[in-house]
């Protein structure tokens, strides 16, 4: 069959399911490629249907959300169409007494915050771009942000699923309940699979009450061992803010509005998230000024009024219009280790150049943003950057880059005995590489 | 399956050494055991000391078609830890060491048969602890937990073991050795950490743990509060989740269990309460002190006739005291029990309870429930005396009810004590034969058909032996948790 006639066939095949080729297709490229027709689906019946059309066929999908992060990963080795799962948006059930809830996985993370605010509850992630974010991508590229310093990630918040493997099965892992041990835990295994090993339909998570309280505490210092030093001791203390998160100088200097972060340009700016009851937050506030000022730091600040909009700068940086990258590279190194991360990111960039940088403290997680010139020819780079993180027994993952630059470096870069085990995951759940193949491993 | 011979157990001793395996009839009888009524008797006893021990007996046992299976402890409740179809069982209790303690990037890698306590013990001079802690931690192993995807008391804050675990070193059929997860970094990838552990002995064996530990609170507070019924306690521990508070514990002791418990252990619980809450907030001193306001004004609201509270860990013991030892003291009401492992949402506890109570009275039974009610997680356990003809055969067909209206109210059934042999047969409640052909996939990918610890957590099949259950159903007594 050839695939101009793709998506004839596919309506033929399908008469119910909603397909769109043509002009319609446009903007639905990944990495670059374009597909023959895009399909949106109205339920995991449909799913199911598209992908045994697309198995018996020989075609690959790739599943998407809000298309936030759908350019990380490798850009998959063939791709006959799009499944774009944004009508299943609905709420099935929210347990407010329960503390859990259970969505479609194309609804977006704002409007299931939204809605979840209405009960003084929250799914507790904040990954980039939420507005548009369907909890289900977030789900597949395990997407987290600055309060995963406090809360954790996907993997510690999802609490049942239901997917559609690659050959039109549904299955479903887990439960409503937010402690279970029955069964595989296959939820583990969807959460940052990129859509490789099946597309996530519905999702049960746990909630948390929102905090009664929100702050915000900035300390600026001249250098990055200082900052950091004052960093690893409140990951270390009874204190638990929300968000840890060090601004390296091409952000806090950014990060500065009308009423000012209390950055310089040169320097690095560690950004504190409190949450809590009034006075726990208070409190906290309280510890860590002194904490941050005897680590040297050269002004703390209370910056209550800013922190919605810091934070959300930090959680979308990169990726939002006003500080949009060429290319955001991701260094994941143990906590204390950042530093030295961070300098190899920034002696990474080319002369006169220097990528911005934003450690999230807790989880040694360094992100480091460049622009078009740094971005041309990084292979090399990142290959260099391996070798020196591979050191220490970190990794350097490609985030967000130009297609041109993904055709010429893998963008995970990991090796072991587990990633062969990867491998053989990805071949029994997926045999005839119908679901993105190639985008992870 | 293959046979044990005295080949084979000469190239097992080349591999342990002598004095570290045990293939004498009378010696095996003891690792018949677990915390369970089912038994199953290996053919051989190995205890490696090293992964490269481990990798090599792996290799000679599929050369041999004899199933492995790992052991921890011997606590566990769902007959995991039985070899059941026979062939050689692994205690892990040779590798029991803390290899790191790093307290700057807040994690230990542990061998799988470090004691849970132990740890916890072991890295509080760093001002830190690890979390899951099963009301078993001075007994069982992480690598039991691990396998088990163990909870307890304080995982309603904090979480189960899958949520503490950041990697495993993990010996694969073919005696491959592989390191999962990031071990404090994190790695790309899919989660193979993640979705081995919980998978009960039955994908591999766990040579190594990369645990996270946490900082220590800088306050713990710890309440009893006192009901004159079950109903009243449970609306409270319902009015408690719903309220915004995550409590670090919140345990219900109910009427049976402290008329057991106060008599042997004198923790101070009314004879004549219904039910006892145990509720423990932890965290800033400002943070415990405005949830114990609120955890006192709930519980009063909800006819809580007494609110007791400790601050001081002394005191705070005596209050745990009774939960703590529950399983124990019930040796003084009945010879045997039969503990139950379900769970609800929180919120539908009251109906639960009742239909619990009121099974156990049309069986004639005597139950007591002592559990995380926080979370949903009952345990009820069923006291018997196994002599009385016909109260096993009771006792079981009261607890598949009970496991019936779990799952009925919408909850799983099992929250922390795995699927092991007990409750095989039930996975087909709640997971369709795609749903459970999907998870068996996974064996497939990690090339370990029925190499290690078959016939377990998912529905039998051709190959799988019948289970010895009774007549030596598990005595309660000193040793037992839940």
């Amino acid at each position: 069959m050839s695939l101009s006639n793709l998506a004839a066939d596919l309506q033929a095949g399908l008469p119910d399911l909603a397909v769109v080729s043509g002009s319609g297709a446009d903007g639905y490229e990944v990495n670059g490629l374009q597909p023959a027709a895009i399909a949106r689906p109205r339920d995991a019946d449909e799913v199911a249907a598209l992908l045994r059309f697309a198995g018996e066929r020989g075609l690959a999908v790739t599943a998407r959300g809000g298309g936030t992060m759908l350019g990380q990963g490798n850009a998959p080795r063939r791709l006959d169409l799009v499944l774009d799962l944004r009508r299943l948006d609905r709420i099935l059930e929210h347990r407010p007494r329960d503390l859990t809830v259970t969505v479609e996985a194309g609804i977006t993370f704002g409007a299931l915050a939204e809605a979840l605010a209405l009960h003084g509850q929250m799914l507790a992630l904040d990954p980039p771009l939420a507005a548009r974010a369907t909890v289900g991508g977030v789900l597949a590229a395990n997407a987290s942000g600055p309060r995963r310093q406090r809360y954790g990630t996907a993997r510690d918040l999802l609490i049942g699923s239901r997917s559609v493997l690659a050959d039109g099965t549904r299955v479903r892992a887990g439960g409503k309940v937010v402690k279970n041990v029955a069964g595989y835990d296959l939820n583990k295994l969807l959460i940052g699979s990129f859509g490789t090993l099946g597309v996530i339909t519905e999702a049960t998570f746990k909630l948390t009450p929102l905090p009664a309280a929100l702050g915000l505490l900035t300390a600026s210092f001249d250098d990055l061992a200082a900052a950091h030093a004052v960093a690893l001791s409140v990951t270390r203390s009874a204190l638990q803010p929300l968000s840890l998160e060090l601004a390296g100088p091409g952000i806090a200097s950014r990060l500065s509005g009308t009423a000012g972060a209390g950055s310089t340009a040169d320097g690095w700016l560690l950004v504190i998230e409190l949450g809590g009851s009034p006075a726990t937050v208070e409190r906290t506030a309280h510890d860590l000024a002194r904490l941050a000022a005897s680590g040297g730091a050269r002004e703390v600040r209370a910056q209550d009024e800013q922190r919605e909009r810091i934070m959300r700068r930090l959680r979308d940086w990169g990726r939002s219009a006003e500080d949009a990258a060429a290319l955001i590279l991701r260094a994941s190194v143990l906590p204390a280790d950042a530093p030295r991360a961070a300098r190899a990111l920034a002696e990474a960039a080319p002369e006169g150049g220097s990528p911005a940088l934003l450690v999230r403290c807790g989880s040694g997680t360094v992100l480091s943003y460049w622009d078009e010139r740094a971005a041309a020819d990084m292979r090399a780079r990142v290959a260099r950057l391996r070798r020196t993180l591979g050191a220490i027994g970190g990794t350097l993952v490609v985030e967000q880059a130009s297609p041109a630059l993904l055709a010429t470096v893998d963008a995970w870069g990991i090796e072991g005995a587990d990633v062969a085990l990867m491998r053989r995951v990805k071949d029994v759940y997926d045999p005839r590489g119908v679901l993105s193949p190639g985008r992870l491993v | 399956m293959g046979t044990i011979t005295p080949t084979l157990i000469s190239a097992l001793e080349r591999i342990v050494g002598a004095g570290a395996l045990y293939w004498r009839p009378e010696d095996l009888l003891v690792y018949e055991y677990d915390g369970t009524i089912d038994r199953g008797r290996p053919s051989v006893v190995v205890l490696p000391d090293s992964v490269e021990q481990v990798s090599a007996i792996v290799r000679l046992a599929h050369k041999h078609g004899l199933p492995v299976v790992p052991r921890g402890a011997g606590t566990g409740l769902s007959g995991g830890a039985l070899a059941t179809e026979g062939g050689i069982l692994m205690p892990m209790a040779r590798m029991r060491r803390i290899l790191e303690v790093d307290p700057v990037n807040r994690f230990a890698v542990v061998e799988p048969g470090l004691v849970n306590l132990e740890l916890s013990n072991a890295v509080a001079r760093h001002g830190m602890f690890y979390a899951p802690d099963p009301s078993s931690q001075k007994a069982c192993t992480i690598g039991g937990n691990v396998a088990e995807n163990a909870g307890g008391p304080h995982c309603l804050a904090l979480g189960v073991t899958t949520n503490h675990v950041l990697g495993l070193e993990i010996v694969l059929a073919d005696g491959t050795v592989v390191r999962t997860g990031g071990w404090g970094r994190e790695r790309p990838g899919y989660d193979l950490t993640g979705v081995f552990v919980g998978s009960e002995g039955t994908l591999g064996i766990v040579t190594k743990v990369c645990v996270r530990l946490l900082p220590l609170p800088e306050a713990v507070q710890t309440f009893l509060a006192i009901f004159d019924s079950l109903e009243q306690a449970s609306a409270t521990v319902a009015a408690i989740v719903g309220s915004g508070i995550v409590p670090g514990a919140l345990e219900m002791i109910d009427r049976q269990t402290i008329q057991a418990v106060e008599p042997t252990l004198h923790c101070g619980y009314p004879l004549d309460a219904e039910a006892v809450l145990l509720v423990e907030v932890e965290g800033l001193d400002e943070q415990v002190a405005e949830a114990a306001q609120s955890v006192t004004a709930i519980c009063r609201e909800h006819g809580a006739r007494e609110v007791r509270s400790a601050t001081e860990r002394g005191a705070r013991e005596q209050l745990w005291l009774g939960r703590k030892g529950a399983l124990g003291a019930f040796g003084s009401v009945m010879p045997n029990y039969y503990i139950l492992d379900g769970v609800v949402p929180p919120s539908e506890l009251p109906r639960v309870l009742e239909q619990v109570n009121e099974i156990c009275a049309r069986f004639d039974l005597r139950v007591a429930n002592v559990f995380h009610a926080g979370d949903g997680n009952l345990h009820p356990c069923i006291l018997f005396d196994e002599r009385v003809e016909g109260a096993t055969t009771r006792v079981l067909d009261a607890g598949e009810e009970i496991m019936r209206v779990c799952v009925d109210a919408g909850g799983s059934i099992s929250g922390e004590h795995g699927i092991g042999v007990e409750k095989r047969e039930y996975m087909s409640w709640i997971f369709t034969p795609d749903d459970l052909a999907a998870m068996q996939r996974l064996k497939q990918a990690f090339g370990a058909g029925d190499h290690f610890n078959p016939c377990k957590a998912f529905p039998t099949h051709a190959g799988c032996g019948e289970v010895m259950r009774g007549p030596s159903v598990a005595a309660v007594g000193p040793g037992a948790y839940v």
